[in-house]
């Protein structure tokens, strides 16, 4: 029988055996009584020889292993009714640990998504990022040339793939759309090891250049535009108005890189002026056996060749890292620090339950006595108080559970796009047993304490004791107080953090980015590319000013303009120039350089940018006449301290086929082109409309209001059918790039004013508790003259100690870890005394409160009634 | 006289006594006490967990029946594996018994 049907069997079982036993006894009465004893003595004599029969019952039981079961399930009963009795506790206690418990699973389950689970190809050791590196050691994209040289020259990995993420408009016979796109040289999908889920990657001969345009669909994006289950291979789509054939879908969740829908193939040029454009990276595969520092010893023999053989390439390394620190790195400080302060949450919950449970153990000391007297043994005590404490934890974890499962999807769904495999974050199994660690491991925690405590009650003590009032001495007390200093230093670290966190984010939000962003809206635009994916400058110019002149017509706009990058989004690209009448330096490395953008007429007039000297760009500059360019005030400092700038020329190297020289028509002032939280630097605005052979990407910026978005939709579709439309806010767009900022600001903030609350109740509960404990001393003070007045501050002052020790401590510690905090911060030190003194502030008030409440009760009390309270 | 059994040997004992035939255990406890003439002056209750552990270990069976006065009992049996563990355990404790009596009487060894 296995053990399952015993239990079930059991009360038979017992219910036989009881039998049994009886038999016994009268058979041996009836014995006795022949053998000539009175029914008397023959009883007694039975039941003497018989010996202790429940004890023999509990042995009997033993054997069949039940006894440990049914004492868990009288524990287990127990537990409840206790625990059902003191609602107000045990409601707070699953709430706290709920939360804490929510909290943790569902940021872990984001950690293990993002940080811990190995990246999701098949031999992720085994990849890595190759980077070239400048004189100062920062990583640079790589140049065609270069890459090229790379892959025929080293000896450590089995493929070396180029790869760069773009955006491009997605049409065919469905909506157009914007789409991420991959664009992967020879070796891209080999490298990653991840075949097509249906059809196949690129073969050998689409990948040359030249090859037949063929594109990669990604699963979700396959199933969006062809409908789920459609046959897609052999279709055909329009890349940027080029025609593509559909040869394989990627499985669900392939993304690389930057979260693409689409791959492309494109081997870099080997066009030998193009090694200073670093416009690729690096995707390396290693051979077996072959170690991260091999191929760094292998790579450095390529660049110190290189750096001899071509001066683009004099000062310039080469770093290989593992491409799980190139994907996670960026997130990895906040993650950490995220994961710490949540991780800080938990114990806060755990040391304030195990302080609510240590106050209500000295509550309980009388029933814990009797059920010592009544024979339970200290283990047996120390049993009943751990599976409360367990009971309440696993309440707790399971409301934590369902909290965590709401947590990640809010996570999945508020977090910034630019986090890569977040749709990975999920509570799965690991999550669930860890759940279930932590909260049987927090019920461990904050029952054995005060279990340890409670068992050492003298039962003398506790029965001669009045009810309400416990057997706490001064060694709890002490404890007590301990564990509710510990939460408000560990608050008060959290809550100065999320200060630092909050101060910096506003300071970033807040930033004057020296454009106008309301009212403003935008949208992305590729017009078509002509034969062989070539531009088609005439086209570009007509379909750009077709553009412009429908949209200016409209009558609710102010002003509409084209730019090829849009401001604090994207920095624009950079380049050498050289200017007339200066020789160029001998190192090619110390060439002026700036960031430069397309912009058209009206541009600064649709982001309200003044123009501070010169004129701004007209209807006269077109491609017939002498190129123009504005510049900023960084580049009117940085190149021309003495101001005359006006009318001097300039001319980019990487700029068109033939760069020509610019004439510099205007100045205006600094944007934070480059991100809110970065200062501008030397900028050049050049005529679009002057080069419209050199783009196909551009975004169209219109000042005015929401209403017209229609009508510019229908110009923009009449212009060209496949350009798809997509409207952002310019307010949207500066939000979008400090999406992060404001994710890990709200979470640590969350996390603080969780804290923040914890460490209140943390303080109310342990007062409240010593003004029940105190009723009656406090009702003597009072009979013996001292006035509600007195009461309330006699409360109040220990409860001030307490906070008042627990914010210097906490304090301190903040001081002491905040530094942790610099590369997060902006605009803010990480000892910022505004943001200590906040939280100080904040922190008293909040303590204050929870003071309040039970001294203002101990303030009411009736010395009459306090009296009798015993 | 002997009140306390090393651990183990009520159970032997009980086998030991079943291998005669079945017996309920009100005559188990009688032939132990008749058999050891009264040496062995084991509470009659502790009979029965024995019982059961033997019950447990598969060395005894159990049945519901009628006593020579026709009460209703339940009488114990050995099985083969109780058999086989009887061996085991009567070898260990002439073992056993010699050992301490190399000891209690060293002089003649």
């Amino acid at each position: 029988m296995n053990p399952i049907a015993r239990w079930l069997e059991r009360r038979r079982v017992e219910r036989e055996l009881a039998d049994e036993m009886a038999a016994h006894i009268e058979e041996r009465i009836e014995q006795l009584v022949d053998d000539g004893l009175s029914q008397e003595e023959a009883r007694i004599r039975a039941y003497r020889q018989f010996g202790n029969a429940t004890l023999q019952k509990e042995k009997s039981r033993e054997a069949w292993g039940w006894n440990g079961l049914e004492q868990l399930a009288q524990d287990v009963r127990f537990g409840c009714r206790v625990l059902a009795k003191a609602p107000a506790f045990t409601l707070t206690a699953i709430a706290v640990l709920a939360l804490g418990i929510g909290m943790n699973t569902a940021m872990f389950s984001a950690a293990k998504a993002l940080l811990l689970s190995a990246l999701p190809y098949p031999e992720p050791d085994r990849l890595v990022e190759v980077w070239q590196t400048n004189k100062a050691g920062r990583f640079m994209a790589v140049s065609g040339p270069d890459f090229r040289d790379w892959r025929d020259q080293n000896r450590s990995m089995q493929y070396l793939a180029s790869y760069y993420g773009d955006q491009a408009s997605l049409s065919g016979d469905f909506a157009p759309r914007r789409i991420r796109m991959g664009v992967a040289s020879i070796g891209f999908f080999e490298s990653l090891g991840v075949p097509a889920v249906m059809g196949r990657t690129f073969s050998r001969e689409e990948q040359r250049l030249g090859g037949t345009p063929v594109a990669i669909l990604g699963y979700n994006l396959s199933q969006t535009i062809f409908g789920p289950g459609a046959q897609s291979i052999g279709k055909s789509v329009r890349l940027d108005g080029m025609a593509f054939t559909v040869i394989g879908i990627m499985p669900p969740g392939f993304d690389f890189p930057a979260r693409a829908q689409l791959w492309i193939a494109q081997e870099p040029i080997p066009d030998p002026s193009t090694r200073s454009a670093h416009n690729y990276h690096v995707l390396g595969h290693l051979k077996p056996g072959t170690s991260i520092r091999q191929a760094q010893e292998d790579m450095n023999v390529i660049a110190a060749r290189l750096a001899k053989a071509y001066i683009d390439d004099k000062d310039d390394g080469i770093k290989v890292v593992p491409l799980y620190d190139d994907v996670v790195g960026p997130l990895r400080p906040a993650f950490l620090i995220l994961l710490s302060a949540v991780t800080l949450v938990l114990l806060i919950a755990c040391v304030n339950i195990s302080s609510l449970y240590l106050a209500r153990g000295t509550v309980r000391a009388k029933e814990l006595g009797l059920r010592a007297a009544l024979g339970a043994g200290r283990g047996r005590l120390i049993r009943q108080l751990l599976t409360e404490a367990v009971l309440l934890a696993i309440a707790g974890g399971t409301a934590g559970l369902a909290l965590a499962m709401a947590g990640t999807a809010v996570l999945r769904n508020s977090a910034p796009p630019n986090i890569p495999r977040l749709e990975n974050i999920r509570v799965d199994a690991s999550m669930l047993c860890l759940t279930a660690v932590l909260s049987i491991g927090a019920g461990l925690l904050f029952g054995a304490l005060p279990a340890i405590a409670g068992s050492y009650t003298d039962v003398n003590e506790a029965l001669k004791q009045g009810s309400g009032k416990g057997t706490a001495g001064p060694q709890m007390k002490r404890w007590g107080n301990a564990l509710v200093v510990g939460q408000i230093g560990l608050a008060v670290v959290l809550l100065t953090g999320a200060a630092l966190l909050l101060k910096s984010y506003w300071k970033l939000a807040h930033v004057d980015s020296g454009l106008r962003s309301s009212g403003v809206f935008t949208t992305d635009l590729s017009w078509p590319s002509g034969a062989g994916n070539s531009i088609d400058a005439a086209e570009v110019s007509r379909l750009s000013r077709g553009l412009l002149e429908g949209v200016s017509r409209l009558p609710g706009v102010q002003a509409a303009a084209l730019t090829s990058t849009l401001p604090v989004r994207e920095s624009g690209a950079d380049g050498d120039f050289e200017i007339e009448g200066r020789p160029l330096p001998a190192d090619p490395h110390q060439n002026p350089d700036a960031y430069y953008r397309l912009s058209s007429i009206r541009y600064f007039k649709a982001f309200g940018i003044p123009i501070l000297q010169g004129r701004a760009f007209d209807e006269t500059d077109d491609r017939s006449q002498e190129q123009v360019a504005i510049v900023n005030q960084s580049f009117v400092m940085e190149f021309f301290p003495n101001g005359d700038v006006i009318g001097k020329r300039i001319r980019f190297f990487g700029f068109d086929r033939k760069p020509q020289f610019m004439t510099i028509v205007g100045i205006v002032p600094d944007v934070r082109a480059l991100g809110l939280g970065k200062p501008g630097s030397a900028e050049v605005f050049a005529d679009l409309m002057q080069h419209t052979g050199s783009f196909l990407d551009a975004t169209l910026v219109v000042h005015g209001p929401v209403s017209e978005q229609a009508s510019v939709r229908s110009i923009v579709t009449s212009l060209n059918r496949d350009t798809p439309v997509e409207f952002q806010s310019m307010d949207e767009v500066i939000a979008g790039t400090i999406a992060r900022e404001r994710f890990q600001t709200f979470l640590l903030s969350l996390f603080a004013a969780f804290a923040l609350l914890l460490a209140a109740v943390g303080i109310y509960g342990l007062l409240s508790y010593t003004v029940t404990r105190r009723t009656s001393e406090l009702g003597i003070r009072m009979t013996l003259g001292a006035g509600r007045g007195d009461v309330l501050m006699l409360v109040l002052s220990e409860g001030g100690k307490l906070a008042a020790t627990g914010l210097t401590l906490g304090l301190l510690c903040a001081f002491l870890v905040s530094r942790t905090l610099a590369s997060l911060l902006y605009g803010v030190k990480t000892s910022d005394p505004g943001s200590f003194a906040a939280v100080a502030l904040v922190f008293g008030i909040v303590a204050m409160l929870g003071c309040y409440i039970p001294a203002r009760r101990a303030s009411k009390i009736d010395p009459n009634v306090a009296l009798r309270y015993e | 006289m002997v009140r306390t059994l090393l651990p183990g040997t009520l159970e032997m004992l009980i086998l030991q006594t079943l291998r005669r035939g079945a017996l309920h255990g009100y005559a188990i406890s009688q032939y132990i006490q008749q058999t050891s003439e009264e040496a062995l002056q084991v509470e009659e209750g502790s009979l029965y967990p024995a019982l059961q552990r033997l019950l447990r270990e598969g060395w005894v069976v159990a049945e519901w029946g009628t006593s020579s006065r026709k009460r209703r009992v339940r009488t114990y049996r050995l099985t083969p594996a109780g058999r086989k563990q009887l061996e085991r355990e009567k070898a260990g404790f002439e073992r056993l018994l010699a050992g301490i009596s190399r000891v209690m009487r060293p002089a003649e060894s």
